[in-house]
């Protein structure tokens, strides 16, 4: 079990120096630097030149990477080139926005997309199995700047219902903030439920064909104790996997929402660096969202193991 | 026969749409840029402008690196902040004809080589201290400082000394004689610090508006100058600003009630935008150019003929209707639109002749030649501009093959690096700075490396002629020079295109930037 949990610890780790080789070598690729994307098309060649000797651009990449690298993993972010701000401070305005707005989604969108995955689950190949399948078919179908759009023209433009743009002064009201959240928290929900919910169906009607459920259904046990009590603990570990891997997709999914409705958290921040070509902050929110990544992976491991006594205690 | 004034009457009736409105200016004889001119101006004398309210603006830049120190500005965003908070010398009126600010009178001496301005007295900065000439020299010779990064630099480095002559005299002394020199304190960077600072945390000016709260990248919010110096001015209680880049957000915001106004629309939005209740398209005709420019140092391009084939193969018209839904004025193969005044009204314009373009080549001896044209989604109209100038010289038999760039690091990497390549310029205060930018042998960003001995001759020229025929004859010639043996084909000036809500009133347009060159905060007001 100790050693388990070593080598899931250490693969992790491993995955992030990976993730961090992979993003500092793409900022590396993209054409151009600060430089050139600050100065754009007033940019002289001496201009240039000064500035890059400044921010110490002219040095190889790989004596750049070793030293971000030895300022990370002493807690170290580095400093915007952009702004000559620490990145910490930048990306500390952030990141509780984009928490918020993923907390809030995972609140409503495990519960539901578990629940309606086992009532799918209760009511094989009938109309709510059908009707629940085919409209999380369509939900995935869609990608999120689409559905966010459709949900700003319906309930912003049409009806007026929720605003179109989710930013709210941190000083204002919890109920004001959280009505500016509705429409991307349903955005995020609507894709990260059909995901969850097909993955959740599934995993369970897997489990609901084994002998021994077949065994209780022969002893006339209800339909319901059968999914609950008999099905979903041995479906526990799988379902775990599926939330993790739906919040790592729910990490990725920010980003296009948070553009969409113009909410200033990580992802746009993101966007904007790479568009500024900051390195330092490009790689300090690519490091978060992997860690987000990985340390979920890692949690819906521990359920697997606590839930299922066979992967605990291999022969 | 149909008149102008019968069709603008039955437009303000309503009983025609704006489309109806233009096209009948159109057939009239008008270019279609003119009539969409007539069409932003329409506001009406006899409103009271109402006190009070909160502006809500939209724009579409979005970047940690925004800031209040309008000297080193590099977005739009950055020059509403700075047009709300900080003032200027002078300002242009939309016909780009220089109206004092600060500076009350400017004169120069016979050579033009010499300027005092006179500033206007009993200004105040936010913080109460009196504004006058040290000031002046102080923000002059910042923007002058290679370490302040401004990209205004060059405009001003011609200026050798500037010495404040008594509390509110201000005297220059050009190194070469510029009769140009006062529409130069126009341009946005231009802004006027109190002596000394650099907190521009804690920006202080003598702007409209005072700084409440600023968040880069995300929002900023401004207050009414109680003390400004323009009489019964501003009208608004408060300005905030958002950034909003992504186009489609922006749209919905808009649309949604949430922002007034909105900075850049795309094109093929306009149609939507303009039968939406409530909004109206802000189209104004500006000198922005999206040219095809040659590095004419090397072939094909260093041969005329070439140049001129790939300047005939173009249906202007037709360009300005695909490219920018129509709302665009005709290029001439020079930088200098009907927006500035120095624009020479009696240069035919350049054919429409693929026949011709086509021999052209043919003489040229590159009749099976593929032409490497570059273009890039980040240039203004995208990659639309390039796709339909290819297509237009299929129609003609010449093989334009386009290169599509991605729009990170295009200045870098390609602009001025390939031999056949799109760019984009956008207008300057006035002729001789776009020309001196662009077209001047020794510029830095002569992109096309068209070096005329005789062209500089008379730009130098034109700089210290006051007698303004003659001058104008000058700037005619210059422009002739560029459209016939120039290496850009500048087939139209697209307009800059932005959008409001009905409710905004007082928006004065200007062909120099976007919302009133960005100074809506001083004029408009809120009609409930």
């Amino acid at each position: 079990m100790a050693t388990l949990l070593v080598r899931r610890l250490l693969s992790g780790l491993v995955t992030l120096w990976a993730v961090s080789v992979l993003v500092f070598a793409g900022t590396e690729i993209l054409p151009g630097d600060i430089v050139s994307a600050t100065l754009g098309q007033s940019a002289t060649p001496e201009v240039l030149a000064a500035m890059r000797e400044e921010l110490g651009l002219g040095r190889p990449a790989a004596v750049r990477y070793f030293e971000w690298m030895s300022g990370f993993v002493q807690g170290d972010l580095g400093t915007s080139l952009a702004l000559n701000r620490p990145v910490a401070e930048l990306v500390g305005e952030r990141v509780w926005n984009t928490f918020l707005l993923t907390a809030l989604t995972a609140l409503f969108a495990v519960p539901l997309s578990i629940g309606l995955g086992l009532l799918a689950v209760a009511f094989p190949r009938g109309f709510v199995d059908n009707t629940i399948s085919l409209s999380s078919l369509i939900a995935i179908s869609l990608p999120e700047f689409f559905t966010g759009a459709l949900l700003v023209v319906v309930f912003a433009v049409n009806l007026g219902w929720f605003p179109a743009m989710s930013y709210v002064p941190e000083t204002a009201s919890w109920g004001t903030r959280l009505h500016a959240l509705v429409l991307p928290t349903v955005t995020l929900t609507l894709a990260l439920m059909a995901h969850a919910i097909r993955m959740t169906r599934a995993t369970v009607l897997d489990v609901m064909q084994s002998a021994y459920v077949e065994m209780a259904v022969l002893k006339g046990v209800s339909k319901g104790r059968i999914i609950l009590r008999h099905a979903l603990p041995n479906a526990f570990g799988p379902i775990a996997n599926v939330i993790a891997l739906s919040l790592g997709y729910l990490v990725t999914s920010v980003v296009v929402v948070e553009a969409v409705f113009a909410y200033p958290g990580l992802g746009r921040q993101m966007v904007d660096a790479v568009a500024t070509r900051d390195p330092p902050l490009v790689q300090a929110i690519a490091m978060i969202f992997c860690i987000v990544y990985v340390v979920v992976n890692l949690l819906a491991d521990l359920v697997a193991l606590a839930a299922n006594p066979r992967i605990r205690m291999p022969k | 026969m149909i008149r102008m004034d019968e069709l603008r009457r039955q437009f303000e009736a309503g009983r025609l749409s704006r489309r109806e409105f233009t096209n009948g200016l159109v057939t009239l004889g008008l270019s279609l840029s003119a009539a969409n001119g007539l069409l932003v101006a329409p506001a009406k004398a006899n409103e009271t402008p109402k006190k009070g309210g909160r502006l809500r603006v939209g724009s579409l830049q979005a970047s940690p690196a925004e800031t209040l120190d309008t000297h080193a500005a590099l977005s739009s965003i950055d020059a509403m902040r700075g047009m709300q908070i900080y003032s200027q010398l002078v300002q242009t009126t939309s016909n780009l004809e220089v109206v004092g600010e600060l500076a009350e009178s400017w004169e120069a001496n016979k050579a033009a080589d010499e300027w005092v301005f006179k500033l206007r007295k009993g200004v105040e900065f936010h913080d109460g201290r009196d504004f006058g000439a040290k000031d002046v020299v102080y923000s002059i010779r910042r923007m002058q400082d290679p370490k302040t990064g401004s990209p205004a630099r060059s405009f001003l480095a011609d200026i050798e000394e500037v010495v404040a002559e008594d509390a509110h005299t201000v005297r220059m002394k050009l190194s070469n004689a510029n009769v140009g020199l006062p529409s130069v304190f126009a341009e946005y960077h231009m802004k006027m610090y109190a002596d000394g600072w650099t907190d521009f945390n804690n920006p202080i000016g003598t702007g409209p508006f005072k700084l409440k709260s600023f968040k880069p990248g995300i929002r900023s919010v401004t207050e009414r100058n109680p003390n400004y110096f323009k009489n019964g001015l501003p009208h608004l209680d408060e300005v905030e600003l958002f950034s909003i880049p992504d186009t489609t957000a922006r749209t919905s915001a808009f649309l949604a009630g949430e922002i007034h106004l909105m900075e850049d629309i795309d094109p093929t939005t306009i149609d939507l935008i303009d039968q939406a209740p409530g909004v109206e398209v802000v189209s104004v005709p500006t000198a922005l150019y999206v040219p095809f420019s040659m590095n004419i140092e090397v072939p094909p391009y260093d041969n005329p003929d070439v140049r001129l084939a790939l300047k005939l193969l173009i249906d202007r018209e037709k360009y300005v209707q695909i490219v920018y839904k129509g709302h665009g004025t005709i290029g001439n193969d020079h930088p200098i639109s009907p927006a500035y005044p120095e624009h020479c009204a009696d240069l035919a314009p350049q054919e429409y002749d693929p026949e011709k373009a086509k021999s052209l080549i043919k003489k040229a001896g590159y009749e099976n030649h593929t032409f490497e044209l570059n273009g890039s989604e980040g240039l203004q109209g995208g990659m639309n501009t390039a796709l339909t100038y290819s297509e237009m010289a299929k129609a003609a038999g010449i093989n334009v093959k386009v290169i599509r760039n991605p729009a990170d690091g295009f200045w870098d990497t390609v602009w001025m690096q390939k031999a056949f390549f799109g760019s984009a310029w956008n207008m300057r205060p006035s002729a001789d700075v776009i020309l001196t930018t662009v077209f001047f042998s020794e510029a830095p960003w002569n992109e096309c490396r068209w070096k005329r001995p005789e062209f500089d001759k008379l730009l130098i020229e034109a700089r210290r002629t006051f007698d303004h025929a003659k001058r104008q004859e000058m700037f005619c010639e210059m422009q002739r020079m560029i459209k016939d043996d120039g290496g850009s084909v500048i087939p139209a000036h697209g307009n800059l295109l932005d959008a409001r809500s009905s409710k905004v009133k007082g928006l004065v347009p200007h062909p120099m930037g976007s919302l009133g060159y960005y100074q809506f905060g001083e004029t408009c007001w809120l009609d409930s």
